[in-house]
């Protein structure tokens, strides 16, 4: 009755205790069932392990202090550190990405070949409004600049500018032919595809992708891509290829698919991206690890 | 019938028994058969024989503080007649023993009032904070008198000196009790006060009274926002625990074994070199901004050189090892965004660090008052023994943690909410004007960086719509002035500072933007 409740039990230890060992077992539950992986990066999981021991610690250098009589202890204060819980409980279906779908931009400023600057801004059929002109101006400085960095560089050893062809790390080979992009592969692959797109052009790739949609495509055509995310789900986006399909209106979105093609080029909106053609595409299963994963090597 | 206690405590001379008398004299005995009131310690006031009889109280003087036991008032109540007892305390007594004490029968601590003459409160406070602590903290009310001649200033900070020990105490000036008529409630007999209506509870009726009309269809849109921010908010929070701990375990660390001579004597022998150590030392603690935050605030309570430290916590972000390696495969051929990426995060660092010291800004100025690890270093005796050590390094982490973890839950969920609602709002933005575009990126930087080696691979999404020095401000300034850090920080820095401060390096990072300008 009231009277427990006034009493001179230390409440607030009991609140702390409990917050303790909540967050502890929600960190391990999260850790168990896998879904830790939903929020955050992979390499995180020896530190989200030692954050759950370190709170078991806690809960376990509480326990001394719970005969401690105690007046008047405020208890509301505690409940914010349980708002995290409250949350997780209240939104367990966190599944299925974010619907943020991209496609890259090169990091070379969006054009990804390694074509003269004059040449570039001649042929660049992007350049009707001044903005796009202004930045085209300005992305053709930075290519010029980093080239003349590297031929400096390389000055040295008396060669000329030879470029490592970053297609030729990815040699699993399927049965038909295909280079296969296994999940770990796949954020890696898909940015190297968009700043060294030269080196890809007519390979023949296949990988297990969603089928993502947008409004700026044509009717034959959709994204193909994965939710790819570099530090934890804030971060996370779906990126995928332009890929041309006759079969396009019937995928749904999110669905699952093996899909093969050749890495071809595209011009979309203003720049060069890759293209996915003669694609082959079936219907798969969903992968263990929705997302995956981009690891720095 | 319950038999109702009420402790009134208090230093000699701090009016306690006028305060009983008034209250006496106020009529809450009036409804009670009985009253005993057990005098703890016989001051200059005294209780007259007649005013007692009036009252129909039994005056028992306590010589020693161990014979309040539980039984001891079980047995007081048994021997006849009473149902109520009022203790005077006597303020160097413990009190934690007292409260450790299990009560039997029907006997509950009701109230506890600490009483105080207003003059003599700050010096205890400063000088019995030990004694005082167990007293005040435990308190539901802080009775000051004689306060004429206070100030509201002094006021108010007599009031947070008080929250400090326990924020669900309540303060009130009061010369007599009779003045405050919602004081005198809760010495109302056989009412449970608690148990009344609250403003939180109506709240959260009129709230759930709301859910109810709600208008469905917008519902799923609604859920799917908070669905939204609930994940990130959770994926913020799940990456930064172990960061947060590991702050806390090293700050508890600092402050309770680590010598603070020796951490000074490393920061502070030539005033330029330090910086330059300061600047570089981010490299031997390749940890997320995020897990950094929590250390550099343990830091500064240690009353470290502030310049130092605020050179350390801007910079660490620059040259730390993982960090420059997302810069690398963020933009794998631009060597020199790396480049520029690192200096420009040093050149910042070192230049506000060098501002703070020509100001010659010291660091108990910008302290907020009420930070440190106070409990810690009072209540924590622990002798040279191993295990008394690590008990104490791990309760202080533990308080650490509760400290630091609810401004990382504020400042993620504000992230979270941002992240949600901004990058549609900020692609709107999009110019060509460079000032217009350093600008964009500096309230991202505010409220779109999420952790310093995303903010990479962010800034490279940026890139295209924006030229390279504004995405390079993006992610230099990002870590510096993300806002959960800022609000991570403000838990130990005054606001002023902290405003300061942002300024500071706004104007820092807006000059070595227009310098970067003209490089690249």
């Amino acid at each position: 009755m009231a009277i427990n409740m006034r009493g001179n039990k230390n409440l607030e230890i009991y609140m702390k205790l409990f917050t303790v060992i909540a967050l502890a077992l929600f960190l391990v539950y999260e850790l168990l069932s896998g879904k830790v992986y939903y929020y955050v990066h992979p390499r995180y999981k020896y530190g989200i392990w030692f954050a759950a021991i370190a709170l078991f610690v806690f809960a376990f250098s509480m326990i001394g202090e719970l005969k401690k009589g105690r007046h008047n202890s405020g208890l509301k204060r505690y409940l914010i550190y349980l708002l995290p819980i409250l949350l997780a409980f209240l939104f367990p279906d966190i599944e299925g990405g974010n619907g943020n779908v991209a496609i890259a931009q090169s990091s070379r400023g969006g054009n990804s070949l390694y074509e003269n600057t004059v040449d570039k801004t001649d042929n660049d059929p992007g350049a009707v409004s001044d903005s796009t002109q202004d930045s085209g101006s300005i992305t053709g400085d930075s290519t010029q600049d980093s080239e003349n960095i590297t031929s400096d560089g390389t000055d040295d050893t008396g060669g000329a500018v030879i470029e490592k062809d970053r297609s030729l790390k990815y040699k699993n080979k399927t049965s038909d032919g295909a280079i296969l992009i296994t999940d770990d592969e796949f954020s890696c692959w898909y940015f190297e595809l968009f700043d060294y797109l030269k080196d890809f052009k007519g390979k023949r790739y296949q990988f297990t992708a969603q089928v993502f949609t947008s409004d700026e495509l044509k009717a034959d055509q959709f994204l193909a891509g994965r939710y790819i995310m570099t530090c934890c789900a804030v971060d996370l986006m779906g990126y995928g290829i332009i890929t041309d399909s006759t079969l396009s209106s019937k995928l749904k979105e999110n669905e699952w698919i093996t899909v093969t093609g050749t890495i071809g080029e595209y011009n979309y909106k203003g720049t060069k991206v890759p293209l996915l053609k003669d694609a082959v595409i079936s219907k798969t299963k969903a992968p263990k690890e929705e997302y995956v994963y981009y690891y720095y090597y | 019938m319950a038999v109702d206690i009420d402790v009134v405590t208090g230093f000699l001379e701090s009016g306690k028994t006028t305060f009983i008398k008034q209250m006496i004299a106020s009529g809450i005995t009036a409804e009670y058969e009985g009253s005993a009131l057990l005098l703890c310690e016989e001051g200059e006031e005294e209780y007259e024989e007649d005013f007692l009889k009036r009252h129909n109280i039994t005056l028992i003087p306590v010589e020693e503080p161990d014979s309040i036991t539980g039984d001891y008032l079980k047995r007081l109540t048994e021997s006849g007649g009473i149902d109520y007892i009022m203790i005077e305390y006597n303020g160097t007594w413990d009190m934690q023993s007292f409260l450790n004490r299990k009560l039997v029968g029907e006997c509950r601590i009701r109230n506890i009032v600490f009483v105080s003459e207003a003059a003599a409160f700050n010096s205890y406070y400063s000088n019995m904070a030990g004694l005082l602590r167990p007293h005040m903290g435990n308190s539901d009310y802080v009775v000051v008198n004689r306060y004429q001649d206070m100030g509201k200033a002094e006021k108010t900070e007599l009031r947070n000196k008080v929250k400090r020990v326990n924020p669900v105490t309540k303060t009130v000036f009061l010369n007599d009790p009779a003045e405050d008529k919602r004081f005198l409630r809760i010495f109302t007999p056989f009412e449970d006060l608690k148990k009344t209506v609250t403003p939180g509870m109506i709240l959260l009726m009129s709230v759930l009274l709301v859910l109810c009309f709600l208008p469905t269809a917008y519902l799923s849109v609604l859920y799917d926002y908070t669905r939204k921010i609930s994940v990130s908010f959770l994926s913020i929070l799940i990456q930064a625990v172990p960061f947060i701990l590991l702050g806390a375990f090293l700050s508890s660390i600092l402050q309770l074994i680590i010598p603070v001579s020796f951490i000074t004597r490393q920061l502070s022998g030539n005033s330029w070199k330090s910086f330059l150590a300061a600047g570089l030392a981010g490299f031997f603690f390749p940890v997320c901004d995020c897990g950094l935050a929590p250390l550099i605030s343990g830091l500064l309570k240690k009353n470290l050189p502030l310049p130092q430290i605020i050179t350390f916590w801007l910079a660490s972000a620059a040259v730390n090892p993982v960090v420059i390696l997302s810069v690398y495969y963020a933009f794998p051929d631009n060597r020199k965004v790396i480049l520029a990426r690192i200096l420009s995060g040093i050149v910042i660092a070192v230049l506000v660090g060098c501002i703070l010291m020509l100001l010659k800004v010291r660091t108990k100025e910008v302290i907020r008052q009420d930070a440190g690890l106070t409990f810690m270093s009072v209540d924590m005796v622990y002798g040279d023994s191993r295990t008394r050590k690590a008990a104490a390094v791990i309760k202080g982490a533990q308080l650490e943690f509760f400290r630091v973890f609810k401004y990382v839950i504020i400042g993620a969920f504000v992230s979270s909410l941002c992240l949600t609602f901004l990058p549609q709002t900020i692609k709107l933005f999009i110019s060509t004007n460079t000032l217009l575009q350093f600008f964009i990126m500096l309230a991202a930087a505010v409220f779109m960086s999420t952790c310093s080696t995303s903010n990479a691979f962010i800034g490279r999404s940026f890139y295209g719509q924006f030229t390279l020095p504004a995405v390079l401000s993006f992610m230099v300034l990002g870590p510096m002035l993300d806002f959960k850090n800022i609000i991570i920080l403000s838990e130990v820095l005054t606001k002023k500072f902290i405003i300061q401060l942002c300024l500071l390096t706004s104007v820092a990072g807006f000059l070595t933007y227009t310098v970067v300008m003209f490089i690249l």
